[in-house]
């Protein structure tokens, strides 16, 4: 990349949350999350210097993260499929507070855990996608590149995700801790 | 918009205001028609407003940012 600096400023912290939750959903663990970054983050500075100018360094280094996850699996000698869903379910999430009263913040970290909880039962797959379009706001032609998939694919995944996540959340919601503080809130 | 297939397609084309003005009118009119396909995109709109509230879904810890630091400092 040009006029940048050497070192992990080459391509700057900005991305470690993105990053993260991108390793979060493939890993579903913390540890393990935090290696994927490491990696990637040691993968992509000697190589971000042979980045053209336009590219998406987002879309790179999610790309840089995948690869590395994907030889992970493949040294753990299973097929990737199986693996995605085979691996612990480790997850307990570092949530991010906004900067609200705490009422809200309350409310708002529930239902941040309900998603994440949510997502986390899905495949592979689907968290991927979820993760890449509702989240890091990729476009589809983005996510088709970095899967290596057409854009048909992508799309259809998508809905297909979507529905999954409405039916998990539409589960819990009667049971919902988000209506039950709100409920309580008010008496 | 020929049936409900049709317009479930382009459900979230739609959100994301992808589809052109012929298809936005055609998609339109099959919702002022069809009550289940306006209940799903209602649906479908309260999920993306739910996935909006919740982000970032993670965050980074700060030890995490410590280590890449570390981890990087001169490399090239």
């Amino acid at each position: 990349m040009p006029n940048q600096p050497n070192g992990s400023d080459a391509i700057g912290l900005e991305y470690l949350d993105s990053l993260y939750g991108y390793a979060m959903v493939l890993t579903r663990n913390h540890a393990e999350a935090e290696d994927l970054v490491q990696e990637t983050y040691v993968r992509a500075i000697p190589a971000v210097n042979r980045l053209r100018p336009e590219s998406n360094v987002k879309s790179w280094l999610f790309k840089i993260l995948r690869n590395v996850w994907l030889n992970h699996l493949r040294k753990r000698r299973t097929a990737p499929e199986i693996a995605w869903d085979e691996v612990e379910d480790g997850s307990v999430g570092d949530i991010a507070e906004p900067s609200k009263d705490s009422y809200h913040i309350f409310v708002s970290k529930i239902e941040r855990e309900q998603v994440q909880a949510a997502i986390q039962a899905m495949s592979a797959k689907f968290r991927e996608i979820i993760l890449l379009r509702e989240f890091e706001e990729l476009s589809y032609d983005e996510i088709a590149g970095l899967l290596d998939c057409p854009v048909g694919t992508v799309m259809s995944r998508l809905a297909r995700a979507r529905s999954k996540l409405r039916e998990l959340l539409a589960y819990t919601k009667p049971e919902s801790s988000v209506e039950k503080v709100r409920d309580e809130g008010l008496r | 918009m020929k049936d409900c297939d049709d317009c479930r397609e382009n459900i979230l084309l739609y959100l994301d205001k992808e589809l052109s003005v012929s298809q936005v009118v055609a998609f339109r009119a099959h919702l002022e028609i069809c009550e289940p396909c306006r209940q799903l995109l209602e649906a479908e709109e309260e999920l993306s407003r739910v996935l909006h509230r919740s982000r970032p879904l993670y965050s980074a810890p700060a030890t995490l940012r410590d280590r890449i630091l570390r981890v990087t400092k001169g490399s090239t």
